[in-house]
């Protein structure tokens, strides 16, 4: 997986969109962050997950997910190694952080979405 | 691709065997059911479930149903079921193609008990239009499952 194949992914979600925050690409949707590029480094993505989504998806896969630094990881963020990550790991986590800060009218759509 | 992942794993472990890809959808027991002409209870399903925050996966016939009592007693605690996307996060395979073959995370697999009323069963691989035939025994024996007794009846 590549930093554009995660951009890809992040952006084919409805509502979605690239930003920018600390001089790193980020991805929104309602105007709120639920994923983001090249923190901590090159190697990494991220996806803000629940933590009770966090805990587990770090437990079953610790070479793919792991808790982001800090008060932030404690949140819910949490880093993905995109080079040992397969595309249906990073688009199962970009979902779980996209639905938690989708509006309402747009999370139909994205049960709709072809796979 | 999910499929693929599958593809990859029969190649290693068991390359006799064929994926079977159908030109409708197996997504669900009684879709794949119609597709290959038997019963439902033939389908092989694969239930993710977390238990005590630790995942697993348990392939169990298409008719069958966790019970509660029984999963507690084998896995160590409750047993809920995850959601799609942490299913895809975790096994790399979408729902209605969910298999324990080619899985994108290290997790256990376990066969219910409930499988050996067959000769041989329909379990999906890794798409909504794939699955294959397996017996029992060959299924836990690839995947490196514990057979338990975790569903109803």
């Amino acid at each position: 997986m590549t930093p554009d194949e995660f951009r890809a992914l992040a952006l084919a979600l409805p509502g979605a969109s690239e930003g920018a925050h600390n001089g790193h690409p980020d991805f929104r949707v309602g105007g709120r962050i639920f994923a983001s590029l090249g923190a901590p480094d090159a190697e990494h993505g991220m996806a803000k997950l629940a933590r009770i989504e966090q805990d587990v998806v770090v437990a079953a896969a610790p070479k793919v997910f792991s808790p982001a630094a800090g008060n932030w990881g404690l949140k819910g963020s949490t880093l993905i190694h995109l080079a040992q990550a397969r595309p249906e790991q990073v688009e199962g986590a970009l979902r779980l952080a996209w639905r938690h800060l989708a509006p309402k009218p747009l999370l139909n759509l994205l049960d709709a979405l072809p796979r | 691709m999910s499929l693929d992942s599958v593809r990859a794993f029969l190649a290693d472990k068991a390359p006799d065997l064929t994926i079977i890809e159908m030109p409708t959808s197996t997504a669900t027991v009684l879709e794949a059911a119609a597709a290959h002409g038997v019963e439902p209870a033939r389908i092989a399903k694969t239930l993710s479930l977390r238990v005590n925050g630790r995942v697993l996966l348990v392939v169990a016939r298409g008719d069958a149903r966790l019970d509660n009592g029984k999963a507690k007693a084998a896995f160590g605690g409750k047993a809920s079921m995850l959601g799609q996307d942490e299913v895809l996060a975790l096994t790399g395979h979408p729902v209605g193609g969910i298999s324990p073959f080619g899985l994108a995370s290290a997790l256990p697999v376990y066969c219910d008990v409930s499988l050996r009323a067959f000769e041989e069963v329909i379990p999906a691989a890794g798409a909504p239009h794939a699955s294959l035939r397996i017996t029992p025994t060959r299924l836990a024996e690839i995947t490196g499952a514990q057979w338990v007794d975790v569903c109803q009846g």
